[in-house]
């Protein structure tokens, strides 16, 4: 009986004490479509500590994985299950975007109902194995040899090179289903495909190695996208070609139609505007102001810079209503190149998609 | 043997049926999606049939044969005579509890309910005194509270929750 | 090298590094003893703690809870029958039935022996063949990956009792769940009958918590006896007895770490096939290998060194490619990528101090671990003996609860209940059990690297020779392993 006794007492204290931490402080809830470690997540974890030191003291930030229907039910959570409230964020990257984009099923969620507070870009390069011999972009083009890329699925990132190589009239067999794009560049190492792409920390952390030990040769970076929504050259890879100078030195033309659209529609979901972070587009407009300037500091301060300079690649951040102008590019695809971009994945890799009506 | 073997014939049915429709689904996939799923269906479909004759055979040539498995742990043989409907009747008062348990949990929360399931299923299956039951009760709520707390474990929604309102979770 | 191992031993020591570790080895050991919890979640609760502190400490922590959480997850297994994390299943085979017949210490004592000295070898090899790693991980391409799935579900031919058929029928269950979800190649999402949560699957902890866990204590509730009923001596102390079988097993122990090490290593793999491929090696080639499932102490010996090796091989791939082998050194890499880490052929290069204090730690931790638990098993130990009916509101509690983490959404705990289900019906009809979840682990492998490996190179990577000698230990396996468990059901 008194044994009963003290064990309930020190119950009680316990369940005293865990009370206590939380009963008075309010939740900034940053909802990550993601697991933990994965690119949104590390992007989200990184920022936290540094957006919870510019906002008001008595909120804490706390990063919280919702994962499922494959990085679409995250998104999903936030659209319809969370108070516009400004007290709930909502991390997207390429995965969130481009199914957006392509009009998938699951997507229940909209970025024109979101606001951004903040976002960065990353570019991606394109590399080949030595063994092909090929140098530069336009012997890629002008190239006869048997050309085997290796990526992960036709409608997530891929797209970006799959629609470079279309771009650019470089016949090449595309074998997806790798884990992942470690197993990809693996690949590629193996002898198992000789044409890859990593964005911009990867390439510079795994790649630049083997370019170093000249058993790879960079040919060429997707590009970013500037404020006139113009596909410009990389800054971070100043001696590659960007995607238009390549379309140029392989086509002999400046690039135009609607696969060059539907390319830049791609190239700003996936790597312009690749990580984001929004708040609901009716949260309430102090609230929304308040964790602008504290983004903008945030991605200002030096120490968090230099801690995530290894995971940003060098790129600028841009804040508040530059998100928004980003992700509006990508909404402003017309019709005709939407209709190409899904003709072009149903009839070269299978993928069902409903026809877009916008 | 025969009535475990009747149950058996009809789990085998049942999995190749299984099999089948899943095989006969998957050719309305894509290419690349189909394949894998319709060499599983085919395949599980052909060794149910198997084992289907197999069992058929050993079933007429009066085999009494007890089966072994490597899943077999307890001594105790289960239901050799009397079948798996008696064992399903006896375990069934148990799934009735995990049902009103998630029944807890999607009405008052998850951390609540399982402290509530506590007391309730050591009081009725486990005979145990009052004091006790409510003393375990109160080792799951404390557990749950630190451990979720400490560790941001998330719990599953529900209509009501009293100790979220408390500002305990 | 030599100095800088000997520096990097100097710096774990240091007393704020060596409280990090120790506080991960707490939080791996809480996670691994609560059955449906892993690697995962432990790693995931610290990751929030991570940022602002320094690499020293940070590392320590988070290699003290990956090295920890497989000696740890032993306690359920071995008492409850559940998997502690996916990395135990194996250890129930005999470590359950050596639980029934009361002799729980021994066997608890032996695996956490095993396991440290498992994590010990792990450590030792992954420094000896880091300099040589890079070529070796280059030479498994998809064709040899998906041989080496094959040879993971062969291991299905000893697990399935008298009837072989059985055990194949039941791995093509497990390939037919996995199926679930999307396709590896397309985006396509196959079975999931319209319903979000399926998308992705069911999840591996739900699932092998629900196959396993549920059936076992359904079953004891009805039967009404505790877990080592019947037994005269109640001394759950046999730990001088396990350290006798270790010595005594001590070649297993070192070639099950080995085999561990060498699955861990190959990406995609690792995690929840080495305790069945070491299992069902151990129990091949052993002698008198007819106590095996019926609580033979080397059966619980041999997956228990592996489990902790692996963490070790498992970290190749991941420090020198950012390749994760699994799970668990899928979200390290994250950790070690927000620790300003870049994972990758710089880790021997630049980040040499950093890769050695990982090593140190693994092994240390181990030692820990492991000592801790032995001191803890006399304990936890008498759970054994308590009525069902007393231990199953919070067992039931805290599977859900470690079932519900996986994707925190309602699904979790259905599935959990229907797989449970699905699990007591096939159970109560006589099929095998593992089988299944070997296939459902080695679905995903076996159908990307097929996939690959046909897209590639059509059918000619049939001929290549290292597929040829994968092909025929599998076939040998296979027949092996028939033979034996049918002897053994006679």
């Amino acid at each position: 009986m008194r044994c009963a006794l003290r064990i309930l007492v020190m119950l009680l204290s316990v369940w005293g004490i865990s009370g206590c931490t939380d009963g008075n402080r309010q939740v900034l809830e940053i909802i990550v479509p993601v697991g933990e470690g994965g690119g949104s997540d590390q992007w989200a974890r990184a920022l936290a500590p540094y957006l919870q030191r510019y906002l008001d003291n008595s909120l804490t930030v706390q990063v919280v994985n919702i994962t499922g229907a494959a990085g679409v039910q995250g998104g999903n959570v936030f659209a319809l299950r969370r108070k516009p409230d400004g007290r709930t964020l909502f991390v997207s990257s390429g995965s969130q975007v481009l199914p957006w984009l392509l009009g998938e099923p699951a997507v229940r969620y909209d970025f024109e109902n979101m606001r951004g507070i903040a976002g960065s870009p990353v570019g991606g390069v394109v590399y080949a194995s030595a063994d092909l011999g090929i140098r530069s972009v336009e012997e890629l083009c002008a190239s006869d040899q048997t050309l085997i890329y290796g990526g992960i699925s036709p409608t997530g990132l891929d797209m970006a090179p799959l629609l470079s190589f279309e771009l650019l009239g470089v016949e090449v067999i595309d074998i997806l289903g790798y884990a992942g794009k470690g197993a990809a560049r693996v690949a590629l190492e193996q002898g198992e495909t000789n044409l890859d792409y990593q964005t911009s920390p990867a390439y510079l952390a795994n790649v630049l190695p083997l370019v170093e030990e000249g058993r790879a040769v960079p040919l060429f970076s997707f590009g970013l996208i500037d404020g006139d929504g113009q596909v410009i050259d990389d800054p971070v890879f100043p001696d590659l070609p960007g995607m238009r100078k390549a379309y140029r030195a392989c086509r002999g033309h400046e690039p135009s139609g609607v696969a060059w659209e539907a390319y830049r529609a791609v190239l700003m979901a996936g790597f312009a505007a690749q990580k984001g972070l929004w708040v609901h587009a009716n949260a309430p407009e102090d609230r929304v102001q308040e964790l602008i300037t504290a983004a903008e500091k945030a991605t200002g301060d030096p120490e968090f810079l230099e801690r995530a300079s290894r995971l940003i690649g060098g790129y600028d951040f841009y804040v508040g209503d530059n998100v928004d102008a980003a992700l509006a590019e990508t909404a402003r695809i017309s019709l005709e190149a939407r209709r190409w971009l899904i003709e072009f994945l149903e009839h070269g890799f299978d993928v069902a998609l409903p026809e877009p009506v916008r | 043997m025969r009535l475990p073997e009747r149950g058996q014939i009809i789990g085998l049915t049942s999995l190749g049926l299984i099999f089948a429709a899943a095989g006969a689904a998957s050719l309305t996939f894509p290419i690349r999606a189909q394949i894998f799923p319709l060499f599983v269906g085919i395949l599980g479909t052909v060794l149910a049939l198997a084992e289907w004759v197999s069992m058929r055979r050993m079933r007429s040539h009066h085999h009494a044969k007890v089966l072994h498995t490597n899943n077999e742990h307890e001594p105790w043989k289960p239901s050799d005579i009397a079948g798996i409907r008696t064992d399903f009747y006896r375990t069934l008062p148990y799934l009735f509890w995990l049902l009103g348990l998630f029944t807890l949990v999607a009405l008052v929360g998850f951390v609540s309910a399982a402290a509530i399931f506590t007391a309730a299923f050591l009081r009725r299956e486990a005979n145990v005194r009052w004091t006790l039951c409510i003393v375990g009760s109160l080792a799951v709520l404390g557990s749950l509270l630190v451990l979720g707390n400490l560790f941001s474990l998330r719990w599953p929604l529900s209509f009501v929750d009293p100790l979220r309102a408390l500002g305990l979770l | 090298m030599i100095q800088a191992a000997f520096q990097a031993l100097l710096l774990l020591l240091e007393p704020s590094n060596l409280a990090f570790m120790l506080g991960g080895v707490v939080v791996g050991m809480v996670v691994g003893v609560l059955p449906g919890l892993g690697g995962t979640v432990g790693l995931s609760l610290l990751l929030p703690f991570l940022f602002g502190m320094e690499q020293g400490p940070a590392i320590a922590m988070l290699i003290g809870m990956a090295a920890v959480v497989h000696t740890a997850d032993t306690f359920p297994s071995i008492l409850l029958g559940a998997p502690g994390s996916s990395g135990s299943q194996a250890t129930i085979m005999d470590g359950y039935p050596l639980a029934q017949k009361g002799q729980a210490g021994r066997a608890l004592s032996a695996a956490f022996l095993s396991s440290m000295f498992g994590g010990l070898v792990g450590a030792i090899t992954l420094l000896l063949i880091l300099p040589i790693a890079r070529p070796l991980v280059l030479a498994f391409r998809s064709p040899e990956l998906f041989m080496l799935a094959l040879l993971g579900l062969s291991m299905v031919g000893i697990l399935s009792g008298d009837r072989p058929i059985r055990g194949a029928l039941m791995a093509v269950l497990g390939l037919l769940i996995a199926a679930i979800g999307a396709a590896p190649a397309t985006p396509f999402y196959r079975f999931t009958f319209d319903n979000l949560y399926l998308y992705d699957g069911i999840p591996l902890a739900v699932f092998a918590l629900g196959l396993f866990a549920m059936p076992e204590l359904l079953d004891l509730l009805v039967k009404g006896k505790s877990i080592a009923e019947g037994t005269t001596t109640r001394r759950v102390s046999g730990w001088r007895e396990g350290l006798r079988d270790v010595i005594r097993e001590r070649l297993l122990v070192v070639r099950s770490a080995v085999l561990g090490v060498a699955v861990g290593f190959i990406p995609g793999l690792g995690g929840a096939v080495v305790d069945w491929l070491s299992y069902g090696i151990a129990a091949q080639t052993s002698k008198n290998s007819e106590g095996f499932g019926k609580g033979d102490i080397r059966g619980v010996i041999a997956p228990e060194s592996s489990n902790n090796a692996k963490e070790g091989g498992a970290l190749i791939p991941t420090l020198l490619f950012g390749i994760p082998g699994s799970g668990t050194t899928a979200i390290l890499l994250g950790g070690l990528v927000l620790l300003g880490l870049q994972p990758g052929p710089r880790m021997i290069r630049g980040d040499l101090d950093l890769t050695l204090l990982i090593i140190w730690t693994l092994a240390i931790a181990n030692v820990f671990g492991a000592l801790t638990c032995l001191l803890l098993s006399g304990l936890v130990a008498r759970l054994a003996t308590l009525r069902p009916s007393v231990l199953a509101p919070f067992l039931f509690v805290i599977m859900l609860a470690g079932a519900f983490q996986s994707s925190r959404s309602w699904g979790d705990m259905w599935a959990f209940l229907v797989v449970g289900l699905m699990g007591w019906v096939l159970r109560r009809l006589r099929f095998p059990l593992p089988p299944i979840l070997i296939g459902f682990v080695l679905a995903a492998s076996i159908e990307r690297n097929l996939f690959i490996s046909v897209t590639r190179y059509g059918w000619s990577w049939l001929t290549a020779p290292a597929v040829i000698a994968i092909g025929a230990i599998t076939v040998g396996m296979t027949i092996l392993g028939v033979r034996l468990s049918q002897k053994a059901a006679t």
